[in-house]
């Protein structure tokens, strides 16, 4: 007798798991994106989220384009900038589409350096811009000239000491640097590896360290690139959503699989991705997250959750994995009992106990992992997870730090889509 | 011990809590019946229902709230079934004390939920029996993928009923569904499932009569006999599922019938399904039973059971 559709999707779905645990993200390489990056040519931008035009765009993603721009030489001013993307002179895309991930409004032009992340043993490569640190950045759609500076540097002088650093680990080791193992030990630190790095970054720098001061590059730039990198304490998570990219595709394309591959915001839209169900989006309007605020800030500046740092949560960290990092509720203005209960309510969406990343509070049990599409239908629960704030205005920043839960629209849809696609 | 303390926001308050709650602005209700669930908690006030949720299911008589950084689970805070529970209002926040701590719940960005249902439907034209039963098919295959399963007993029950009434037309469904009274009560959970399937097939009835689909009486049930079968909570939903206290999913399913929406059918249904366990998916046959029986005068109720039902 041949498997009922329901046996064919918990076979799917074990295997989709499976490899999404067993993936192993490392980074390999560093790159300009044109260069690295399949399709990324001419005058094309990759953003966050799904699919949005001009007109729909929120405030910081459109700040985050218009900067982008004008890093590029496309513009002199933010007028001509948005005149150039108004007309689609300058075309953008989601990042996902690219197999690349960028936090917040996840602007990466053509010349960007980005980081590059292999899984070395299904084969996936992801793509990830580099972290500028917090409050006036592009990502969160601030575009003036000192955001404009420190991009440029980024290129000159971070760029060629990172990329000459992962050189000197390939190297060494014939792999690149093993960043599942740094997240598994960082959440044995107090980080839950979305919003708190605090760990990460210092796992990072005492893997990275020893081979950037053996590059042979000027050791003025390196220390500043190590300065740059210890005072952002945010610095790795691009590095995380890359690996976590990697996990997810591992996950991805798999027939009759209801796991969650992407999970992902605008700024406008919130956009999921279901493994059996290709690169089709499933969307709803974007929340407001609910947190704390810069002074001088309220809700009533807040813009629509953005970003695709959420593919963290959907690997099996971030979010889901706050009981780990009871120290991040100041940042997002929470409790410690809360931190807990969003890690055992995601255990009830999601098919599986992560096997490598545990949660020393919770007895060491694995995070919740794999969201899956029947779980959300069948409790009414959707995806909660950590973010920062921007202001809903293009140019200002970041205004504060919340919690957000994600709407059941886009599940809905996707239930029915699965249900026209197998015949049921 | 230190006492909890959650504040959560409300997306949206159903009709008939609005009324309830602006009662509590003279005062407060002073240890009111509760039930609590991790998603829900269910308020008894002044012999009204009133749940809170955290699921994205409305009703008339449901505060829908937004899992937020300040929330933790309703059996967290409301964990002894004996305790001196203090319920008031104050600027636009509903304050719950209890002895676990307090819950505060603020209305401000809640829009209120009324049913469509309420209304006549001008120019009604209802989906045809095959799409109804097509909508059947894919319910029964979805819920079987989400994992919601029913007792053998149930189904038992209500195919028992449905064939000592076989040849019912709808001109006499009520004597169907006084027949499943006689079952209430049967089937695990909180509400069993007889009385989801009651609450889907009655509250889809009485809502096609209130949309003008169906000219007949509308169905009634004194809660006394309600009682007599079920528990308190199942009775006093049933009760609200008769009236315009029926869920959005219910709602949404004779809306869609009424105004030939075959897409808002198959989105009501799952709606449905996140009532979580068998509720859910119970409601919806007994709402699709109640569909395809008033979508043609040919079928009988026998005809329908069997193409609805698994």
């Amino acid at each position: 007798m041949p498997p009922s559709i329901r046996e064919e999707v918990e076979k799917a779905n074990a295997e989709a798991v499976s490899r999404l645990m067993e993936s192993e993200p490392y980074w390999v390489g560093m790159g300009v994106a044109e260069k690295v990056i399949p399709g990324l040519k001419g005058m094309k931008l990759l953003h966050a989220g799904p699919p949005i035009t001009w007109e729909r765009a929120s405030g910081p993603l459109k700040g985050a384009l218009i900067g982008a721009v004008i890093y590029e030489g496309w513009a002199d001013s933010p007028e001509d900038a948005e005149r150039l993307l108004r007309r689609e002179e300058v075309v953008f895309e989601p990042t996902h589409h690219y197999r690349a991930v960028g936090p917040m409004a996840g602007v990466i032009s053509p010349s960007m350096p980005v980081f590059i992340f292999k899984d070395l043993k299904y084969g996936n490569e992801a793509y990830s811009n580099m972290n500028e640190g917090l409050g006036k950045v592009l990502r969160y759609g601030a575009y003036g000239s000192e955001v404009i500076r420190r991009l440029k540097w980024m290129s000159d002088v971070l760029y060629p000491v990172l990329e000459a650093t992962i050189k000197e680990i390939v190297r060494d080791n014939g792999k690149g640097l093993n960043f599942k193992n740094i997240i598994a030990q960082a959440l044995h630190m107090g980080d839950e590896c979305h919003n708190r790095y605090v760990a990460a970054n210092s796992l990072l720098l005492k893997e990275i360290a020893p081979y950037m001061f053996s590059t042979g590059i000027d050791r003025g730039d390196i220390l500043e690139a190590y300065r740059f990198i210890a005072k952002n304490i945010i610095f790795p998570l691009n590095m995380g959503m890359a690996a976590a990219k990697v996990m997810t595709l591992a996950a991805h394309g798999i027939e009759y699989s209801t796991i969650v591959t992407v999970l992902s915001r605008n700024g406008t839209d919130v956009g999921i991705w279901v493994s059996c169900l290709g690169n089709e989006w499933f969307t709803a309007p974007a929340p407001v997250p609910k947190g704390v605020w810069f002074p001088g800030y309220s809700e009533r500046d807040a813009n629509p959750d953005l970003g695709d740092s959420s593919i963290t949560e959907a690997a099996g960290f971030g979010g889901f994995a706050m009981a780990a990092a009871p120290a991040i509720i100041s940042y997002v203005g929470s409790t410690v009992e809360f931190a807990v209960e969003n890690t055992r309510r995601m255990y009830e969406i999601t098919y599986a106990k992560h096997k490598y990343f545990t949660i020393p509070y919770l007895g060491f049990q694995g995070t919740p992992t794999g969201i899956d599409l029947r779980k959300v239908i069948k409790t009414g629960i959707t995806p909660t997870i950590n973010t920062g704030v921007a202001h809903k205005k293009a140019g200002i920043g970041q205004i504060g730090a919340g919690i957000v839960t994600f709407p059941i629209e886009p599940f809905k849809s996707a239930l029915r889509r699965f249900a026209e696609k197998y015949g049921l | 011990m230190r006492k909890a303390k959650a504040k959560l926001r409300s997306s949206h308050i159903g009709l008939k809590v609005r009324d309830i709650i602006k009662e509590l602005t003279n005062g407060q209700s002073v240890n009111p019946t509760y039930w609590s669930f991790k998603s829900t908690l269910n308020l008894v006030i002044n012999d009204q229902l009133i749940t809170l949720t955290f699921k994205p299911v409305r009703s008339a008589f449901t505060i829908n709230l937004v899992w937020g950084p300040q929330a933790l689970p309703m059996n967290y805070l409301f964990s002894d079934p004996y305790g001196r529970v203090i319920m008031s209002l104050r600027d636009n926040e509903i304050i719950i004390s209890c002895d676990g701590g307090n819950l505060l719940i603020d209305l401000t960005d809640s829009t209120t939920w009324i049913p469509r249902t309420l209304k006549p439907v001008s120019n009604c034209r209802t989906l045809s029996p095959n799409l109804i039963i097509k909508a059947s098919r894919t319910l029964r295959g979805l819920a079987s993928i989400v994992g919601c399963g029913i007792g053998n007993e149930v189904i038992s029950a209500i195919k028992n009923a449905a064939r000592r009434l076989a040849r019912t037309s709808l001109e006499n469904y009520a004597e169907f569904l006084h027949e499943l009274i006689k079952s209430l009560g049967l089937g695990d959970g909180l509400t069993p499932g007889v009385d989801d399937f009651l609450m889907g097939a009655a509250g889809t009835y009485n809502a096609l009569i209130r949309l003008g689909v169906v000219k007949h009486q509308r169905f009634s049930v004194s809660f006394s006999e309600l009682l007599r079968r079920t528990n308190t909570l199942s009775a006093m939903m049933i009760e609200e599922s008769l009236g315009i206290g029926l869920n959005e999913g219910i709602d949404g399913a004779a809306v869609s019938h009424a105004t030939q929406d075959y897409d808002g059918l198959i989105n009501s249904l799952i709606t449905l399904l996140g009532l979580g366990h068998s509720s859910g998916y119970l409601q919806a046959l007994g709402s699709l039973t109640t569909l395809c029986l008033s979508s043609s005068d040919s079928l009988s109720l026998g005809d329908c059971v069997r193409n609805v039902f698994p």
